[in-house]
């Protein structure tokens, strides 16, 4: 018996020594995240993957946000009817808020470490002017992704830290809009205007322009005109921007780089990225759209007497006899029938002009009509309407600050279609029941409207979303 | 051992008779009932010491007094036969295996018990049982063979079968799978194990039986023993069979007619009626065009033998199955040799080679039998030149798809496994074993241009490669000895590695150059698809158990396993898996001896233990960054895994209490074996979302536990035992029933289709409740008019009421007319009209919504059911097999795409057509056509089905040539069969089968339309030289 327990002892030790050197197994195609956020490398690929949040919370949902509930689109046969007729649910695509915190997580990183590794051993080439920079954008994109959660849901949860640990708090209640806006969005986009190095210009990337933009349209939203004004004439301050002439008019969706009227467009490469959603969704070769162009957009722009409207053809294909394609985001490839190609879906790029010169002027156009300064609004309309190919407005048209309001506001919609603008137009100028309740109900009498309860102008907050965070509460009536 | 024993005791005997004077000379021939020589059967006559064994060929020869002398035939595992000589002078005589020998050997882990010894609940299958099977994979020769194991079979060339212990017992599809034990390697499937290489199956049930594999043992253990050679003349055996099959019944489509009146429902959007066109001018029966007769060619080659000190076996197997869908094929090739060779009494090796190549076509289903009843039936297959169509109006040709789509597996798998027994002294032996098995996957897939949806066509492919290297080495002593005769004590304790890597590539490609050449010279490489990966983890484990016995009378076992594994934190790497058992053989206690004449044996059970489960991500407990998805502006980008890392997971443990009772009566000709358990899993691994707003979408945490109780039966009994005629008959039930007893309450309580207006199937997971069970919203009716939408305060719908003219006149309720408020609901925001779907307004408010959804029906059987059957007349068997599933619902998600309405070019099925709402006062069950939908079609109870089934699964009729007309050819021996499955099934379930394989846990029992499982008949020859 002695010499078989000592087998047993003997088999016993080999087992345990060697165990834990054995048992220890590193990922073999990730990094753990105590290896990284050391270097400047570091750093470029964490600003990298915070864009390319921007490009997936955008991918679908900007265009869901700011087109898909208007009356410039209409949901196909193969969409989600929802849209159409104020039929939200908590399951509606676009409710999901996570892509736009996945983006805020990453600016959060940035903003913990970038500091961190500017001040190390490593970082001390970085520089501070580079090192601000990476921050004003940091700041800049987390203002953005607050900026779109405050206008479409109402309040969200604040998160201002990265999230990296299990035992870290992780049921935070909604914040008011109100307190986004003035503690957060302001805030951040103020200090992104301080730290940004006002060298950079690349609109790939929110730069200083496109952080004074998103200040005046921050300001334009809360109804604040003069600093609205003011962040207006900082933009205009940098001599960079002109608006881009008509021939080229196209250039804003296709070659943004080359147009000095972007401001911030984002970058898209299919190869690497994937297609854009919004392809699938609007114009796509290999896909039914699940959106129709509507009626009032559709008969706009083949009037007659619009027939010189050069955006019409430049951004809807009239010869989809279906009306389900937008060809705006695509360089024009047309067959030996002259029918435009469409890339499918999966290999499709969109450069989502995020803000372009012409948004900001005829916002700024907006703040002068509601500051009674009408002649500097019809002004700065005709900018864009001339542009168009259109005669100018004069003021036997435009008699007064309704009018002009409603020609911006039509402006507005037939420069910016599918650019994810309009449902913020409507809001911001209070007319989403005025304007979408007689289109709905033209087309679907039972349909509710938004003047039966405007608390549906938010978004609900998505279910899942609502399970994860017991400390979240449903926008009403949701 | 014990064959050779009573071998060298009856030369002994046949020594001592020789001397006797015997007349006449007897020459005969003992086989088995499938006429297989037996050699070494102990024959001697009667009352006489006279007697000889049979040799390698199953002869013998002996000499007897006259005709009324009777000889004894005996065989260790066979039922002793006595036979009256006659006149005959020539004799064969078929022995029949007994039905259940207590003294046989089970094998368990890293060791073996006899069968009588057992304390656990153990089945054991022999390879009879599976031969008769004829299956191309083992898993589905398993399927009804022993209680408490459901097999669900697969239908496709190549698939395997899920196998599942006793329930579900986590979340997670992995986690639910069974531990294979090959030959004593571990292993996560048995699909390379040629199922006519099985010596013997053991499924360890019950946790005290399992423990000893404690990690990865929670559902259960299978441990597979491969054949080795047998002493005698060397055996060579050649299988040929051939089986067809057939589509076992079609399913009605709606023809260019019956598409022509839903055209009309459909209005401008109903396109394609142009009868000019010759895209739009057919009729096609696609079933028919895209199935064929399947056929399944199989052979195989064994050659085995053994002298004195070595053994070996070898075989061969190649199979050939072509699919009942065109050009879907699986094409197979099994080797394995396997060796043993005892220089001493004290050593001896063991080593088993084995590789197999698999290769096969896998059809995309969702384009091809799903497609086939999409597409409009009037849609060409054919240009007017003869060639092939592609993709028309949105839907592609299932035929262009079947020829022209390539998506080919090819497999490879190799293990090398060699191992010692050591024998120290005659009570202790030490085994130690290695082995290396690798196994390579390529896949291949490419669409071609014809099917490319888009515009312009372009062709798109993709290629990847995996390999896995894994590695174990295990060593073990195992004691054993005999106390003052009445005391058996049994000790083993060992340690045991293991570690795998795995690297893999896949690269994607666009614009092939040209489509014969698919290697990716010919494409242009997508870098998004285009990666590599590695992948690595490792387990280390102390194992040991305990027997006592006393008098075989009171038996008891213990097992501690320590198991570590590299998937958990530094901290939580380890766990402790114990168990114990005990039985009692009341049957020996002096109190039963007024039954001794009925009831041989009888045990009682009872074990209690704790098994595990890491069935998680390799770096799970790690938070990781990772690159290669987010690009920006040609830089990639690293962020954060959406999965935060938890480095305080730990093992989820699953514990078990078996009771059971094993009774044998009448000389072992009827058996039953009954089990109870409650098997309780707590600490499930399981994914618990995160708020969005931390930016990480889940982590994995030990949280929940689901509890399955059940009870199964097995019955075997002969009722017949003559000497043409013999019938034996096994019944296994099997009743089980899961409930998740505790939730983590961040799980998404609804699982699947979680919109309030898609048809797929919704599940509720729910803390008490089952889990399978439908949710969404039950059908009552189709509004036959708009005013029908009409309730009162309470809910209760009004009836409409019309005057001679036709005109509206007022309400009733029940009869009496009704003048109060008229209520209406209200789906998504708009009121219903006639031919909107009433739903069941459970919360009493005007909006029908995501609150008035209820559990419809659950996912999983009530009880599994199997009779195998086994009758021998002569030289003639018949045998089948009967299983049955009840009481589960199957959502038909197949009927539910087509009958949805949401694609114009997607036709319902002609049922949906005819019956569909179309004027107002229609009275049906089918909304009426709209293009889009107000909630009419949501996850209802019209598509939710019954899936029970009895399935005539297996038959098979043999007849055994006589041993002279085998000699004929030089053969021991041969037989010729009948085969057939899945002859006949009983079942209301309307698309192709109910019996569907579900790998999730959470979303179980929704049919998508897959490859529906062919009838098959086939033909074989088995011949032994």
């Amino acid at each position: 018996m002695g010499r078989q327990f000592v087998f047993v002892m003997l088999l016993a030790m080999t087992a345990v020594t060697g165990c834990k050197k054995f048992l220890t197994e590193k990922p073999q195609q990730q990094i753990t995240a105590g290896s990284f956020w050391k270097t400047n490398d570091d750093i470029v690929a964490g600003i990298a993957a915070m864009y390319n949040g921007v490009q997936q919370q955008c991918s679908y949902n900007y265009f869901a946000y700011g087109d898909g509930r208007t009356d410039n689109f209409w949901v196909s046969q193969y969409g989600n009817l929802a849209y159409s007729i104020n039929g939200l649910s908590n399951a509606t695509n676009g409710t999901d808020w996570a892509p736009i915190y996945t983006t805020i997580e990453r600016a959060n990183d940035l903003l913990m470490h970038v500091p961190i590794i500017a001040a190390s051993q490593e970082g001390q080439s970085i520089g501070a002017k580079a090192s601000n920079n990476y921050l004003a954008q940091a700041y800049g994109v987390r203002a953005f992704c607050y900026f779109t959660l405050l206008r479409i849901f109402g309040g969200a949860p604040v998160w201002r830290v990265p999230y990296d640990s299990v035992g870290q708090q992780k049921f935070i209640a909604r914040s008011s809009a109100e307190y986004l806006m003035d503690s957060l969005v302001l805030p951040d986009l103020l200090n992104a205007a301080n730290l940004a190095d006002t060298t950079q210009n690349t609109v790939w990337y929110v730069n200083v322009g496109g952080i004074r933009a998103m200040l005046m349209d921050a300001y334009m939203w809360k109804h604040d005109y003069p600093d609205a004004i003011y962040w207006y004439s900082r933009l205009t301050g940098t001599n960079r921007y002109k608006l881009e002439p008509t021939a080229t008019w196209k250039n804003l969706f296709i070659a943004p780089q080359s147009s000095a009227e972007s401001i911030w467009s984002l970058n898209w490469d299919w190869t690497v990225n994937g297609g854009a959603s919004i392809s699938g969704e609007i114009g796509a070769g290999n896909t039914n759209s699940q959106w129709w162009i509507s009626d009032v957009i559709w008969s706009y722009f083949t009037s007659a007497a619009n027939a010189k409207d050069i955006r019409g053809p430049q951004s809807i294909d009239f010869k989809a006899t279906n009306h389900d394609k937008v060809n705006k985001f695509y360089p024009v490839n047309l067959n030996a029938q002259g029918v435009q190609i469409y890339p499918a879906n999966n290999q499709a790029n969109v450069y989502f002009a995020l803000y372009r010169l012409a948004d900001l002027l005829l916002l700024r156009a907006e703040a002068a009509n509601c500051t009674y300064d009408t002649a500097t609004a019809i002004n700065l309309l005709n900018a864009i309407h001339v542009r168009a190919g259109l005669p100018a407005y004069t003021t036997a048209t435009l008699v007064d600050s309704t009018t002009i309001s409603n020609a911006l506001l039509a402006e507005r919609q037939w420069e910016f279609f599918a650019e994810g603008k309009r449902w913020y137009d409507l809001v911001r100028n209070g007319v989403v029941s005025s304007v979408l309740d007689p289109i709905m109900l033209k087309r679907y009498p039972t349909a509710q409207t938004f003047a039966s309860d405007p608390r549906k102008i938010l978004w609900p907050v998505n279910a899942n979303d609502l399970n994860a965070n017991p400390a979240l509460v449903q926008n009403p009536p949701y | 051992m014990k064959r050779m024993l009573m071998q060298a005791v009856a030369l002994l005997l046949v020594a001592t008779v020789h001397a006797q004077t015997t007349r006449i000379k007897i020459i005969g021939y003992v086989i088995d009932p499938k006429g297989s020589p037996l050699a070494g059967v102990s024959v001697t006559v009667k009352g006489t010491e006279s007697g000889t064994l049979s040799d390698s060929s199953g002869r013998f020869e002996i000499r007897v007094h006259g005709p009324g002398s009777r000889l004894v035939f005996s065989l260790v595992s066979y039922e002793t036969k006595e036979e009256t000589v006659g006149k005959r002078m020539k004799l064969e005589v078929v022995l029949n295996e007994a039905s259940s020998s207590m003294n046989d050997v089970v094998v368990i882990g890293y060791g073996t018990q006899r069968k009588r010894d057992l304390t656990g609940a153990i089945t054991t299958i022999s390879s009879k049982q599976l031969e008769e099977r004829h299956t191309s994979s083992l898993g589905d020769a398993l399927q009804g063979l022993a209680a408490g194991v459901l097999v669900t079979t697969a239908a496709e060339p190549g698939a395997q079968p899920t196998i599942q212990i006793r329930g579900y017992s986590t979340f997670s599809s992995a986690g639910n799978t069974p531990l294979y034990v090959i030959d004593g390697i571990l292993s996560d499937n048995m699909s390379w194990v040629n199922p006519d290489d099985v010596q013997s199956v053991e499924i360890l049930k019950d946790a005290a039986s399992a423990a000893i594999y404690g990690s990865r043992s929670a559902n259960g253990v299978i441990i597979i023993t491969t054949k080795r050679g047998v002493e005698g003349k060397p055996r060579i055996g050649v299988q040929y069979l051939h089986v067809s099959g057939e589509l076992a019944h079609k399913l009605p489509q709606a023809n260019s007619k019956e598409v022509r009146l839903y055209r009309n429902e459909q209005g401008s959007s109903g396109v394609s009626t142009d009868s000019l066109n010759p895209s739009y001018n057919a009729d096609n029966d696609y079933q028919s065009v895209l199935t064929r007769i399947a056929a399944r060619d199989q052979v195989d080659f064994s050659a085995s033998g053994a002298s004195k000190n070595t053994n070996f076996y070898t075989s061969i197997r190649a199979l050939d199955d072509q699919g009942l869908i065109y050009n879907s094929y699986a094409k197979s090739l099994f080797f394995r040799t396997n060796i043993e060779f005892s220089p001493s009494s004290r050593f001896r090796y063991f080593g088993r080679m084995q590789f197999g190549y698999t290769t096969g076509n896998v059809i995309d289903e969702g384009n091809t039998i799903f497609q086939a009843f999409q597409r409009p039936p009037n849609y060409a297959l054919y240009n007017p030149d003869g060639s092939l169509t592609g993709y028309i109006s949105g839907r592609r040709n299932p035929l262009t798809v079947v020829l022209d789509q390539v998506n080919l597996n090819q497999n490879y798998n190799g293990s090398l496994f060699n191992q010692v027994d050591f024998t120290i002294v005659p009570a202790l032996k030490l085994t130690a074993n290695a082995v290396a098995t690798y196994t390579e996957t390529r896949n291949q897939q490419f669409l071609p241009k014809i099917l490319s949806s888009n515009n312009p066509l372009t062709n798109s492919g993709s290629e990847s490669f995996s390999r896995v290297i894994d590695w174990q080495a295990q060593s073990y002593l195992n004691y054993s000895r005999t106390f003052g005769g009445d005391h058996l004590v049994t000790l083993m304790a060992g340690t045991s590695a293991e570690s795998s890597q795995t690297n893999g590539d896949n690269e994607s490609a666009v614009n092939y150059v040209n489509e014969q050449v698919l290697t990716l010279n010919s494409g242009t490489i997508v870098p998004n698809g285009t990666t590599t990966t590695a992948t690595a983890d490792s387990r280390a484990s102390l194992f040991g158990r305990a027997t006592y016995g006393y008098k075989g009378r009171y038996l008891f076992a213990t097992t501690i396993r320590r198991d570590g594994s590299s998937r958990f934190g530094p901290d939580n790497r380890w766990g402790d898996f114990l168990s114990a058992s005990a039985a009692w053989r009341f049957s020996d206690e002096h109190f039963m001896h007024w039954s001794a004449g009925f009831l041989d044996d009888a045990k009682f059970r009872f074990s209690y233990g704790q098994t595990g489960n890491e069935s998680i991500g390799d770096y799970t407990a790690q938070t990781t960054y990772n690159f290669g998805n987010y690009y920006y502006n040609g830089i990639s980008g690293i962020a954060p895994s959406t999965t935060l890392g938890n480095p305080t997971l730990q093992w989820e443990a699953t514990t078990q209490q078996d009771a059971g009772l094993d009774l044998s009566f009448f000389r072992s000709r009827l058996l039953i074996v009954a089990d109870v358990y409650i098997k309780k899993t707590n600490n499930l691994l399981t994914q618990s979302p995160l708020p969005a707003e931390t930016g990480f979408s889940n982590y994995e945490v030990n949280y929940g536990s689901i509890r399955n109780r059940g009870f199964e039966l097995s019955i075997i009994g002969r009722p017949i035992l003559r000497r043409d005629f013999d019938w034996s008959i096994t019944y296994n039930l099997s009743v089980q029933k899961g409930v998740v007893t505790q939730l983590n309450a961040g799980l998404p309580a609804i699982q699947g289709n979680s919109a309030d207006a898609a048809g797929n199937a919704a599940w509720l997971l729910q803390a008490g409740q089952p889990l399978g069970n439908f949710y969404g919203w039950r059908q009552l009716r189709v509004y036959p008019y708009d005013l029908s939408n009409a309730y009162n305060a309470q809910w209760q719908p009004l009836s409409p009421d019309f005057d001679q003219a036709g005109n509206f006149s007022g309400y009733n309720f029940q009869g009496k007319a009704y003048t109060g408020p008229v209520h209406s609901l209200y789906g998504k925001g708009v009121k219903l009209k006639g031919g909107d779907v009433e739903y069941q307004n459970l919360n009493g408010d005007s909006v029908i919504d995501n609150n008035d959804r209820q559990i419809l029906g659950n996912a999983q059987p009530k009880f599994f059911f199997a009779v195998m059957n086994t009758m021998r007349y002569k030289k003639f068997s018949l045998s089948f097999t009967i299983n049955t599933q009840w009481g589960d619902k199957v959502y038909n998600n197949a009927a539910q795409t087509l009958d949805n309405y949401a694609t114009s070019n997607i036709i319902p099925q002609p049922d949906v057509i005819l019956h569909m709402w179309r004027h107002q006062g229609d009275v049906t069950q089918v909304p009426a056509y709209l293009k889009t939908s107000v909630g009419d079609i949501r996850m209802s109870n019209r598509f939710l089905e019954d899936g029970s089934f009895i399935r005539l699964a297996y038959a098979q009729l043999n007849y055994t040539f006589p041993i002279q007309a085998a000699h004929k050819i030089f053969a021991q021996a041969a037989n010729a069969y009948i085969y057939g499955s899945n002859l006949l099934m009983w079942t209301n379930y309307s698309w192709y089968d109910p019996e569907l394989i579900s790998t999730n846990p959470l979303q179980m029992g929704q049919d998508n339309g897959s490859y529906p499982r062919r009838r098959e008949l086939g033909i074989g020859l088995n011949i032994t030289f």
